[in-house]
């Protein structure tokens, strides 16, 4: 192990090590894909869809999880790519996927399945450096509350819908400032660690 | 380890605390940020709840107060690098979590406000020791499934309550995972040095822990078709 790094050097570790983190969540995202598939479809076409749509999102995650395992690095753009996928994917889901059977109409801030971008702020914070952390929570968190505000214009004089909104946009965002303050610290002892003398 | 030495040695290696120490110090500033955000969104949604009673608010800004005045406690002792007692710690975690679960019972199932539960769990996985850890999930999980079922819930919502759960623990494995992958890491920075290589400069080749075995073998030519 390399004493002195560049911090590119340092970037490119932790994404190498932290897509370990985005593998799993992923795995979960794939389980509440088709937990979703399963109770919610409203005909035989949207079943499949979500069937290919699942098996599509494990495919691409056994084949990160195989690079990783063979000691190859990182492809930070596909790791970038995936992840604003999966964000367009809660989105779809949110404004056009049913959450009772046989409900076709889109819902939007009624949906339930903005609970899908939890683990993905956190992980995606947990692996990129702040500032990506920053834009991809700026637009996935702000991209979704515009949709909220748009497809419910007339409820913002409504108490109780501002307010949940923004329990909903402080909880989102604070997954990902606590994730990414949560890998500085883990930066600064692994530089204090590298520091300690290792031979006396 | 002062302050744990009054449980029984059988129990002090069952929970590691020996381990969880360095990491509950470290994560403590964590757990103080979280709980800021905590009180920040609470004291909004106090605010902005314009159908209750001047006395059901003035004790809900009380209660926010006093946690503030906790927060800041811990956040000196952070600031002061001491390390503060595990239990105190627990305590404080159990504290919050009964105080969210309160806040998501007048609701039930229908409460917006159980998202306030994925931001604690995501401080205790990357804080606690793994035997806390999984007690302090479950309890999470058991008291909102709990809270859920008993008020105003039919069959419909099983899947959205699974989703919720479900993520819960894909927050709190995240967490824990990323928690070992460091700790290796860490572990791997301790291994000397090797012996004036140079730093490689281009990038994207990422330097992993071991150098993986199949990259030492020379490539063997392929067999030649007659």
């Amino acid at each position: 192990m390399y004493p002195t790094r560049t911090v590119a050097q340092e970037v490119a570790e932790d994404i190498y090590f932290g897509q370990a983190v985005m593998v799993q969540a992923r795995w979960f995202f794939a389980a509440a894909l088709g937990l979703l598939g399963l109770f919610y479809a409203a005909s035989l076409g949207a079943v499949i869809f979500i069937a290919l749509l699942t098996i599509l999102l494990l495919l691409i995650n056994f084949f990160i999880y195989t690079r990783q395992l063979l000691h190859k690095h990182a492809n930070e753009w596909l790791l970038l790519l995936l992840a604003g996928c999966e964000a367009l994917m809660v989105m779809a889901l949110i404004l056009f996927w049913p959450n009772k059977v046989g409900v076709l109409e889109p819902i939007g801030f009624d949906s339930p399945f903005y609970v899908l971008f939890y683990p993905l702020l956190f992980v995606f914070a947990l692996v990129f450096p702040p500032r990506r952390t920053a834009i991809y929570t700026a637009i996935v968190v702000g991209g979704y509350l515009l949709m909220c505000v748009v497809s419910n214009f007339g409820l913002l004089l409504d108490a109780a819908f501002v307010k949940d909104l923004v329990a909903r946009g402080m909880t989102l965002a604070a997954m990902s400032a606590l994730g990414t303050f949560y890998w500085r610290i883990q930066r600064e002892r692994r530089r204090t660690a590298v520091a300690t003398p290792t031979r006396s | 380890m002062s302050e744990i030495a009054w449980l029984p040695t059988r129990w002090r290696k069952h929970l590691k605390l020996h381990d969880a120490t360095e990491d509950l110090s470290v994560g403590q500033i964590v757990f103080v940020v979280g709980r800021w955000v905590l009180v920040l969104v609470m004291l909004l949604m106090a605010i902005l709840d314009t159908g209750k009673t001047l006395m059901r608010l003035r004790l809900e800004i009380l209660a926010l107060l006093a946690l503030t005045v906790f927060n800041f406690y811990l956040f000196t002792q952070a600031l002061q690098r001491k390390g503060t007692l595990q239990i105190i710690t627990y305590i404080a975690s159990l504290a919050d979590l009964i105080a969210i679960t309160i806040i998501v019972k007048n609701g039930g199932y229908f409460s917006p406000y159980y998202v306030f539960y994925y931001p604690a769990l995501l401080v205790i996985s990357v804080t606690f020791p793994p035997f806390m850890l999984l007690i302090f999930t479950e309890a999470v999980m058991v008291m909102y499934t709990l809270i859920a079922f008993t008020q105003q819930f039919w069959i419909d919502s099983v899947p959205i309550l699974g989703l919720r759960l479900l993520m819960m623990v894909a927050v709190v494995v995240c967490g824990r995972y990323y928690w070992e992958i460091e700790k290796a890491r860490r572990a791997g920075d301790k291994v000397p040095a090797p012996t004036a290589e140079p730093i490689p400069s281009a990038l994207p080749q990422a330097l992993p822990l071991e150098a993986p075995a199949t990259a030492q073998a020379a490539p063997q030519p392929a067999p030649q078709m007659v």
